[in-house]
């Protein structure tokens, strides 16, 4: 013991002295400092939000326990170190013989090494924990981000999380240097271990693993957010996270884990001599082997060999060029060889295959469904989580290759042969980039075999080689450029290879500091590929600044050339002394040549990304936008005219991206007073070319940045009297902006929206800015997020425009000859005319003022139902589920029709468009859908989840539910367009695939529910006032509606919502509000259950469901008696979470089933099994007996079994049921 | 071409004083430099080496400038470092090869002929395609000597060869240096005076960082031929006798202790004349506060 605590004090106060223990305490302590400052809102432009954000505070319980574990587990690579450290400097020094020598034991030995490297990795990682702490005492913390402190928020997540990880960690690498007496093992496996760690909980997104990933998952956070992650806004701010459920269990798990490993080691270790030369399997024999098999000796050499006189032959040596090329070729070879011999290397690259193999398993998953594995999705997924993995190659391999002379102790004879620094230095990177572009190799051929096993044989070779070296190659290459230098300025291995990561991690933060690509190494104006539009406008622009980052590389270069470590002066004074010295001739020629392509390209960036084109950080939009609103708000009352009719012709140019919009408004005073100034609202990069009015106007402002213009009518537009406004504007692309988000117009898949290009009537108060803590930094009041309906002012717009109502629409679209082009309305003309074509759109009766214009080179495939036409306008390449789409119409269209009311269109289109965006919309008789959804939806398993069907029957029922009945611009209004499409949709599911289905369907909108509900970052509504929150109108739409058809039945429901739309629909204003639907709904329901509408639209309602046991004795008449022992809660929840319970006096479903059988059948929900009873009961709050008798035995039973009502723990709904009826038999007698 | 090394100092960062104002020429042949653990020995051979930085004074080889022109140093310099490690993993052969290419030696034929050469003339003409993993000790000395001979260097540099060397392998070690070419400057730097009276013709000892001494072993024994007197005294006597005469050095024999002491005359009527070798060369040079003795008899204190 006293052998133990001996080794233990020495070993601490050996690191405790060490520099490099305080530079990585300093580093953790910095990381966390700044993020906390970051979270707490002390800088303008950057947003971070790990746990905290919104109305969860930053130092709040749930925030600390996200963001000390998180930052911690980068600590992997400095528990790497430390403990790789504490046995191997003894391995190093030579000094096992002394301590093997000595009286210790070899448990004390390794437990005393053990324990002392914990120690002094905890006092690293407090690093953490007081960084955060810290800066919530500086001034730079906003006051309303904290909460008041509470020690144990942050001596908790040390307790649970951070403590027990390093004791796993320092296990880990204790062991695997333990046994292989080699340091490499730990660089490499802290680096696997981190990132494999970080990708491997991709596997784990599907709903049904999330237990078993809490409890696989070593570190403990998915277990933790598993345990947490529908905990609301006030339980974040008050709760600690408990040490129960799947945390514990995780947590008893690694530990017993962590000490299986040590146990190992320590058994397996040898605490003598015999394996002192274990280390010449790695660092060279620098000593004799003791192990005589080993060595070659040759044994028959003569003591005293016979002198030879021979001389040498003679040799000439050459220092040319060729010759250089020669000793680069010989360095390179080598250097790339060693790498990829290595097996560490064939380890990360064998992990990083293994991944993708998983990973391209669960490609572009849509509700638990697959996609064709197109190219552009294996590329994305090649270059996205794969690429961690190069990168963590290019840290690594770049400290390897520039120590690798060192590491041998090869070094001196190395330095002191005649080879040029820049030979040896270019050769290593030369062999970097062979083994990435070696990688890149590889991952192409697992992209191929991937497809080729997923049935997909449409082998893009070329696209592959763009993406993976035109694009990728070019970033790592930028990448490694920096990593090695870096490696060679800091000259220490682990710090360099810490400040790799840390740049890599660093560069995302960094990029919402210094905005512009001018300033963020590496960075490129965006390149995205798209079946539809190829690599549309990025090449040039990505050529450009990849031009720019190379010459910037180019420098870094010859920085770490002339800084080369030759020799033994390792001082930064003698290095820079040296390095003065070196920069002369071909550096000095190079840094010239660098820093004059850097600025160069530099200055037509900047002329590309300024001059021709605006630049702003969006602190400066920021800004704009709230003086937009300080400067104009007063405007926004101002008596306005309202467009009723538009008349447009839009010429597109595809190939250049332009556009020219010709159009005419009809404007209309609606209000009681004559209008004198309009308030008009253009986009900033629209051209005005002309604008002008029926009658002599005069402009009196123009506001571009700010997009306001006034101007001035001289003769007023008298109530009720209509007017005519001309414009033509260019929507014209000049060079390139700094990010290239604008794809509207594209050579093929142009998606224009009315909104991108159309000018706005009146002050448009929807563009202010709506986040709460912007709004504060630009000192403007608080702004509701939407007015409520019962305020009658809302009544008066629709929440789709706030300038028009019900408009007539006539456009004529020119466009490539090529091309089709298609917008709302029915094609009356098509024509060429200048080589172009030409199509001329008219729509037959009033619509939303929400309509586009999409141009391709498009396949046509049509249809017809009754008298509809369908058409769907593809890709060519996309025609998988063109006849899904045509059927999922059709269903729709019987549906809704025979449901909701006629299909006021007789024509209705799916239109394909660049997977720039990825939605679907409707728009009047015309549904643009984003090629990346549904057109490439695989659904060839019989169990897939049909969300081609899905969105189309959505999309659809939106030509009802939007474009019939529209709702005001309060909250709630998108119950009446949002949630009643999700219900529509349901319906048509529920017909084509039964209702067992539907449940998998609506458990992953409970999922997606609570856990919205438990991000929301102001306050959560009642759907019935839902202020445009997805995770409420979708979500919770669809679990309120379906919950609703339940009680209600389908026919009493749809008939009240009909009633709703017949009364409703292609009125406004004044506009329906949400509350119109609620009391139709109420009005349908019997009173019994009327506590049901208030549940379900009025307040934020949830339940906790549990059965405790089913107990299932035989009855009389050969019948069963079954008890349910079930309790009930329900309570209602405030808008950050708060919850009050309610008395319960609810309907609720009570079911028994029997066990599927174990032959999937689509009918059978195979987790719920076959109902043998399912009842409404009447159930009060509490514990209490439900008792029925039925035929058979069943094998499950519980309360709310179909997870019908809203419950965050719907697992203990039901239970298994105990069978007593032999038990009781066996008494009888 | 002579090696010219005028003034040389050199201090480290932790005010170590590893050189001090060093001078030696140094002609074409076998140079031993002679001195115990952390006389500077090292520093000095890596400065010659161009891998350390001198603060002042000047090298010359020939007319390069070896602090300067480190390029031109390094196209002749065959070094070997006191402690060097290779590769584990590749052959010999496969790295002596590529030394040859760094080397400037870039013509395959030649590349070949000369590595063929220098694996049998290293003695590891068997052992050329094992990994270097598998080398023992002497293997790996003659491995190194062997990449210091690449290009037929003007100037050879081999630091501590033979520490660490079981006999045989020394004695086949030596066997190899004493077969380096009479025509470059090889120095020969060690803390075993059997090394350099095997093999050199000049010499200097070295001591804290300054010359002791410089000249030719040989002649350096002659200086002190009859002035070397030893005598076996108990280990209660040592004490005394060292205080008494100027003791050069003690050595265990047989239980014994042998003391042996520079004086002109015999110093007392029990001590009896021995012949003189190198190593009270040695041991008297190290009993010299300061002063380089340039070839004379070593002043005596």
């Amino acid at each position: 013991m006293t052998a133990f605590l001996a080794i233990l004090r020495w070993e601490i106060r050996y690191y405790l002295r060490r520099i490099s223990t305080w530079v990585y305490f300093g580093i953790f302590f910095a990381i966390a400092f700044f993020f906390m400052l970051i979270v707490g809102g002390a800088f303008d432009s950057i947003v971070a939000t790990l746990g905290a954000g919104g109305k969860v505070m930053a130092n709040a319980p749930f925030a600390l326990a996200s963001l000390l574990p998180v930052l911690s587990l980068l600590g992997v690579s400095v528990t790497a170190a430390l403990a790789g450290n504490a046995l191997y400097k003894d391995y190093e020094a030579n000094t096992t013989p002394l301590f093997y020598t000595t009286p210790v034991s070899k448990t004390a030995f390794l437990g005393g090494r053990f324990a002392g490297t914990l120690v002094v990795n905890a006092i690293v990682m407090t690093g953490v924990g007081l960084g955060a702490l810290i800066a919530t005492f500086t001034p730079w913390m906003h006051a309303d981000k904290l909460a008041p402190f509470q020690a144990m928020s942050y001596i908790q997540p040390y307790l649970a999380v951070v403590l027990p990880n390093l004791v796993l960690t320092t296990a880990i690498f204790f062991a695997l240097v333990s046994l292989t007496r080699q340091m490499l093992p730990n660089y490499v496996g802290g680096a696997i271990l981190l990132i494999g760690y970080l990708i491997a909980g991709t596997v784990f997104t599907d709903i049904d693993n999330k237990r078993l990933a809490g409890l696989v998952d070593p570190f403990g956070l998915r277990a933790q957010a598993a345990l947490t992650q529908y905990w609301s806004i006030a339980e974040k701010n008050a709760r600690l996270v408990p040490m129960t459920g799947v945390l514990l269990e995780n947590r008893l798990l690694w530990f017993a884990v962590a000490l299986a490993i040590l146990a190992i080691a320590f058994a397996r270790f040898q605490f003598s001599h015999a394996l002192s030369d274990g280390r010449s399997a790695e660092t060279a024999a620098t000593a004799p082997s003791d192990a005589p098999l080993a060595v070659d000796h040759p044994v028959a050499e003569p003591l005293l060999a016979p002198v030879r006189t021979a001389a040498l032959p003679a040799v000439t040596q050459r220092f040319d060029a060729a010759a250089r090329w020669i000793q680069f070729r010989s360095v390179f070879s080598r250097s790339f060889w060693r790498i990829v011999r290595s097996r560490y290397f064939g380890a990360i690259v064998g992990g990083g295959l293994l991944y993708l193999i998983v990973a391209a398993r669960a490609a572009g998953k849509l509700f638990g469904t697959t996609t064709w594995p197109v190219t552009y999705q294996m590329e994305s997924l090649l270059s996205g989580s794969f690429g961690v993995f190069i990168v963590v190659i290019i840290a690594f391999y770049s400290g390897e290759l520039i120590w690798s002379e060192r590491d041998v102790k090869l070094n001196q004879i190395y330095d002191a042969t005649p080879i040029a620094n820049s030979v040896t230095f270019l050769a290593k990177f030369a062999a970097l980039a062979s083994v990435i572009l070696a990688l890149l190799g590889v991952t192409m051929v697992a992209g191929i075999v991937t497809q080729a096993i997923h049935g997909y044989y449409r082998f893009e070779i070329p696209l592959y080689l763009q993406a993976l070296v035109g694009v990728r190659f070019v970033d790592y290459l930028l990448i490694a450029a920096l990593a090695m230098s870096i490696h060679v300025l800091v000259n220490h291995k682990y710090l360099g290879h810490l400040l790799v990561i840390l740049f890599y991690l660093g560069i995302g933060l960094l990029s919402n500091v210094f905005e512009h690509n001018l300033a963020q190494y590496g960075s490129d104006a965006g390149s995205s590929y798209s079946d539809m539009n190829g690599w549309g406008p990025y090449p040039w622009p990505f050529f450009w600044w990849k031009l720019y980052w190379a010459s910037f590389a180019l420098l870094l270069l010859v920085l770490a050339n002339v800084f080369w470590v030759r020799g033994e002066e390792a001082g930064f004074g003698a290095r820079s002394r040296l390095a003065g010295a070196r920069f002369h001739g071909t550096p000095r020629g190079f840094a010239t040549g660098g820093a004059l392509a850097f600025l160069a390209v530099g200055a037509f960036l900047f002329y590309n990304t300024n001059i021709l084109n605006t630049y702003r950080s969006s602190k400066t939009q920021r800004h704009l936008r709230a003086e937009r609103e300080r400067l104009y708000k007063k405007y926004e009352r101002a008596a306005q005219p309202r467009i009723t009719g538009i008349t447009v012709q839009v010429d597109l140019y595809p190939s250049k991206r332009d556009a020219v919009i010709t159009g005419q408004y009809v404007l209309r005073n609606k209000t009681t007073v004559p209008i004198d100034s309009l308030y008009l609202d253009i986009d900033e990069d629209l051209e005005v070319r002309r604008l002008d009015f029926d009658r002599p106007s005069r402009q009196v402002m123009a506001d571009r940045p700010r997009q306001f213009y006034i101007h001035r009518l001289e003769r007023p537009l008298a109530p009720g009297d209509t007017m005519f406004m001309r414009f033509t504007l260019g929507r014209i692309t000049h060079g390139f902006p700094n990010e290239i988000s604008d794809n509207a117009v594209a050579a093929n898949g142009t998606f224009l929206e009315n909104v991108q290009f159309m000018p706005g009537v009146g002050y448009n108060a929807r563009a202010e800015l709506q986040n709460e803590d912007a709004r504060k930094k630009e000192k403007l009041p608080p702004k509701p997020r939407m007015r409520p309906p019962t305020d009658t002012s809302t009544w008066a717009s629709n929440y789709i425009s706030h300038d028009a109502d019900w408009l007539t629409y006539d456009a004529t679209v020119s466009t490539d000859p090529d091309q089709l082009a298609i917008t709302s309305g029915y094609l009356q003309r098509e024509w060429t005319e200048n080589g172009r074509r030409y199509f001329h759109y008219k729509m037959d009766a009033p619509i939303l003022n929400l309509w586009a214009f999409q141009s391709a080179k498009y396949a046509v495939k049509q249809d017809k139902w009754k008298d509809v036409d369908i058409e769907i306008d593809y890709h060519p390449a996309h025609g998988y589920n063109i006849d899904r789409m045509i059927a999922g119409v059709k269903k729709s269209l019987d549906y809704y029709t025979a449901n909701f009311g006629p299909y006021q269109y007789h024509q209705l289109r799916i239109v394909e468009f660049p997977r720039y965006a990825t939605f679907a919309q409707s728009l009047p008789n015309t549904i643009p859908f984003s090629e990346s959804i549904g057109f490439i939806a695989r659904l060839d398993k019989p169990d897939d989840l049909d969300y081609v069907l899905y969105v189309t029957a959505h999309e659809v029922a939106h030509q009802w539910w939007a474009h019939q009945v529209i709702g005001a611009d309060a909250q709630g209004s998108t119950v009446l367009s949002e949630t009643m499409a999700q219900y529509s949709a349901l319906m048509v599911m529920e017909k084509e695939f039964g209702p067992a289905n539907m449940r998998r369907f609506l458990e992953h909108e409970l999922d997606s529910y609570l856990i919205g509900r438990s991000t929301e970052r102001r306050k959560e509504m009642p759907l019935e006032l839902v202020e445009n929150q997805p995770y409420i109108h979708y979500n919770k739409g669809s679990l309120v509606m379906y919950s609703l058809r339940d009680y209600l039945g389908e026919e009493r429901l749809n008939r009240a919502v009909r009633g709703f739309l017949d009364a409703t629909k292609f009125k406004g204003p004044p506009y329906p509000t949400s509350l119109q639907l609620v009391d139709s709904l109420r009005a349908a329901t019997p009173d019994s259950l009327k506590y049901l509408i208030s549940d379900l639209f009025e307040n934020i309602t949830l339940y906790e469901l549990k059965t405790d046991s089913v107990i299932a004795t035989a009855a009389p008449g050969g019948k069963l008696a079954v008890d349910l022992y079930v309790n009930a809660k329900k309570v209602h929840a405030d808008s950050l979470g708060k919850e009050a319970e309610r008395p319960m006096d609810d309907w609720i479903d009570i079911g028994l089933f029997a066990k599927a059988p174990s032959k999937p059948d689509p009918k059978i929900d195979d987790k719920v099994g076959i109902p043998i009873y399912l009842q409404k009961h009447r159930i009060r709050s509490g514990a209490q007996k439900i008792s029925v008798v039925v035929d058979a035995v069943p094998y499950r039973a519980g309360i709310d079994p179909l997870h019908k009502l809203i419950d965050r723990i719907t697992s203990d709904n039901t239970v298994g049921v105990r069978d007593r009826t032999r038990a009781v038999a066996v008494k009888k007698p | 071409m002579v090696l010219r090394i005028e003034h040389l100092s050199k201090t480290y960062g932790n005010g170590t004083r590893a050189l001090n104002d060093v001078s030696l020429t140094i002609p074409p042949g076998m140079f031993g430099l002679l001195g115990p653990n952390g006389a500077g020995k090292s520093t000095l051979m890596r400065i010659l080496a161009t891998l350390q930085e001198a603060d002042r004074g000047s090298v010359s080889l020939g007319d390069i400038d070896v602090l300067r022109d480190k390029e031109s140093v390094r196209r002749t310099l065959g070094y070997l470092p006191q402690e060097f490690g290779l590769y584990p993993k590749v052959t010999a052969e496969d790295l002596l090869d590529h030394f040859a290419v760094l080397k400037g030696i870039v013509d395959r034929a030649e590349r070949k002929r000369i590595v063929d050469a220098l694996f049998e003339q290293t003695n590891l003409e068997g052992a050329r395609r094992k990994h270097l993993g598998s080398y023992s000790g002497g293997m790996r000395q003659r491995f190194g000597i062997a990449v210091a001979l690449l290009g037929n260097p003007g100037l050879i540099i081999v630091d501590e060869p033979t520490a660490g060397l079981d006999p045989a392998e020394r004695v086949r070690f030596l066997n190899l240096l004493s077969e380096l070419g009479e025509n470059s400057v090889v120095i020969l730097s060690t803390h075993i005076v059997d090394d350099v009276s095997d093999l050199c013709s000049r010499m200097a000892i070295i001591d804290r960082g300054e010359i002791r001494l410089e000249g030719e072993p040989m002649a350096s024994i002659e200086a002190v031929r009859g002035k070397i007197w030893m005598r076996a005294v108990d280990r209660a006597e040592l004490p005394e006798y060292q205080r008494d005469f100027p003791v050069i050095s003690t050595k265990l024999s047989a239980g014994r202790t042998i003391v042996r002491v520079l004086a002109d005359d015999p110093p007392a009527h029990d001590f009896e004349p021995v012949q003189a070798t190198l190593e009270d060369v040695y041991f008297a040079a190290l009993r010299q506060p300061a002063a380089v003795a340039q070839g004379g008899p070593p002043a005596i204190v």
